[in-house]
């Protein structure tokens, strides 16, 4: 198993390290229900995330982030409101904005390369090119000696791994996460962490992870919006003014853990839902 | 049905000392020929009790010794072929139409669960009906014997292969699908490189059951209206009462039916990605 941390290549994230402009993100009045006469799943839930910029959706199982996630992929259309990446209305999923979830679901009658490559396949890209690619993305995620392998004979960690590179194949200019991580083990979890904050910031792909680990929304974002249930609504917004890569023994981390845990603890009462400000929680807000 | 039966089945090994004095593909096949060596003797028994009564004596030409001595004959003169050639026309034929009929609903009845539901007591009624029941029909809806007997093992393969179809749809993850609509997948890229890989091993295991019930209806078919075949060659040699010669051919039913279900197993594990466990 896999398990010294951070096995990322630093000198193949440089030389691709295209900065890229675009991946800025805008939700705005998103409400969901999965049928007419269900509860709100999710109500006027508005916010921008900037490109390249790293967020986080936190809140306990039941409030929504994961729909909210799933609606901006275009995997789910919102019962009303919309999505727009770079200007543009999402309204189906796309190898542009990439999506990868608590389990691996690779694809198992492929090898590992095959399956780093689909995205690439899907777009009719030359069986040349995509080779080149895979064996760029297998170095990036310590993978390239696994290549030829079999999924099934991965550790989950090593699986998480490939579908990272999956998702990275086809340069997604933003990556959405639901809660990717939270099957593994703390050891590989850590790693995983540190290299794909790492991946995006170094190629400014726009990351956006749901999850309801503080620590982790504390270790890999720039901002972290903590969402209530009972509609899903965001609450809070509480922006990440740390260096990286990131310490859990560092005082200005565990300042803002606590802050952090303040404001999930928040989500506990059962009072009725207070009204919404109608502010857009976005990069103009200045949450304290 | 259950399609898994043919998957997950795993070669058992000798694994004594003693035995690995020999090269190993000889330890592979000490069972199966000690297995085969044993039906041989009670075959040989058989032949052997029936030869020292004399109710039976007549009957004596269905031992190991006539028989193997009529086989000799009927592959040499080259008798047979065309009987195996019809034979296995109409199960080819039979399992073509099952295949195309069975895949399709079987995708059909696994991914909508209303499809099931409205079609699985019909289907299972209709499953249990012994697809020679249906001869007398058969006969009356074709006008040839030939499309009859198809039409029957139409009706013996389509139920293996729908029900392990739907089988192995149902198994499909369906984070698969999302991941593969995210990688941008469009419809056909979708039943090509995601929906057809994943089904094929529980087909195959459907077409592997389908294979075993045809080419055992497919004799007692034969029996009736046509002049060719190894079931009219069964049935003619019983009313010449060659006994050895229908005994040769009960043997190559026999062996032709093994060897087709190997091909199939071997198919299986082509397609097959379930890791053994």
């Amino acid at each position: 198993m896999n398990l010294f941390f951070g096995p990322i290549n630093a000198r193949l994230i440089a030389q691709e390290g295209e900065n890229s402009v675009s991946g800025s993100i805008s939700v705005d009045y998103v409400s969901h229900q999965f049928s007419k006469t269900a509860d709100a799943v999710l109500v006027d839930i508005n916010l921008n995330v900037k490109a390249g910029e790293l967020v986080s959706l936190i809140g306990r199982s039941g409030c929504g982030k994961s729909t909210l996630l799933h609606i901006i992929s275009g995997l789910l259309m919102p019962a009303s409101g919309c999505v727009r990446i770079d200007g543009k209305t999402v309204t189906r999923p796309s190898a542009k904005w990439n999506m990868m979830f608590q389990k691996a679901s690779l694809f198992p009658w492929m090898s590992v390369r095959q399956n780093v490559g689909l995205g690439l396949k899907f777009a009719r890209v030359s069986k040349k090119q995509i080779s080149e690619r895979t064996d760029e993305l297998l170095e990036l995620v310590g993978l390239t000696d696994k290549a030829q392998d079999n999924i099934q004979s991965l550790s989950g960690g090593q699986q998480q791994r490939v579908a990272l590179a999956r998702s990275l194949a086809t340069s997604p200019t933003v990556l959405l996460l639901d809660e990717p991580f939270s099957a593994l083990d703390t050891f590989t979890r850590s790693a995983l962490q540190q290299d794909v904050a790492a991946i995006c910031k170094t190629k400014g792909i726009t990351l956006v992870l749901v999850t309801h680990d503080i620590d982790e929304a504390v270790l890999m974002s720039d901002r972290v919006f903590v969402m209530d249930q009972n509609p899903g609504r965001v609450i809070d917004e509480i922006p990440v003014d740390l260096g990286w890569p990131r310490k859990h023994m560092d005082q200005d981390f565990q300042r803002i853990r606590k802050k952090l845990l303040l404001a999930f603890k928040g989500t506990e009462k059962t009072e009725p839902p207070r009204a919404l400000d109608g502010g857009r929680h976005g990069v103009e807000s200045s949450a304290a | 049905m259950s399609g898994d039966l043919a998957i997950s089945h795993s070669a058992g090994r000798p694994r004594h000392q003693a035995r690995n004095l020999l090269p190993a593909f000889v330890r592979d096949q000490l069972y199966p020929l000690g297995g085969l060596g044993l039906l041989f003797v009670v075959w040989w028994f058989g032949g052997w009790l029936i030869a020292n009564n004399d109710d039976l004596s007549a009957f004596a030409d269905f031992a190991p010794g006539p028989t193997f001595v009529a086989l000799v004959d009927l592959i040499s003169s080259g008798d047979m072929t065309d009987s195996i050639l019809s034979s296995l026309y109409r199960v080819g034929t039979g399992l073509i139409w099952g295949f195309a009929i069975g895949v399709p609903i079987g995708i059909l009845i696994g991914y909508l669960t209303i499809a099931m539901r409205v079609a699985n007591v019909p289907f299972q009624f209709l499953r249990m009906i012994s697809p020679l029941a249906w001869m007398p029909i058969a006969v009356l809806a074709f006008e040839t014997w030939d499309s009859a007997i198809i039409f029957l093992i139409v009706m013996a393969t389509v139920w293996p292969i729908m029900f392990s179809t739907s089988h192995g749809v149902k198994r499909i993850d369906p984070d698969w699908f999302k991941v593969a609509r995210n990688l941008g997948a469009s419809s056909t890229q979708m039943v090509r490189t995601i929906i057809l890989p994943a089904i094929m091993a529980d087909v195959m295991a459907g077409v592997r059951l389908a294979v075993g019930v045809a080419w055992v209806v497919l004799v007692p078919a034969e029996y009736l209206g046509v002049t060719s075949g190894l079931g009219y060659a069964i049935n003619d040699a019983r009313d010449t009462l060659a006994y050895d010669t229908l005994a040769a051919i009960v043997l190559i039913i026999g062996v032709i039916g093994y060897i087709l279900d190997s091909a199939c197993a071997r198919l299986v594990n082509r397609f097959n990605w379930h890791q053994e466990t």
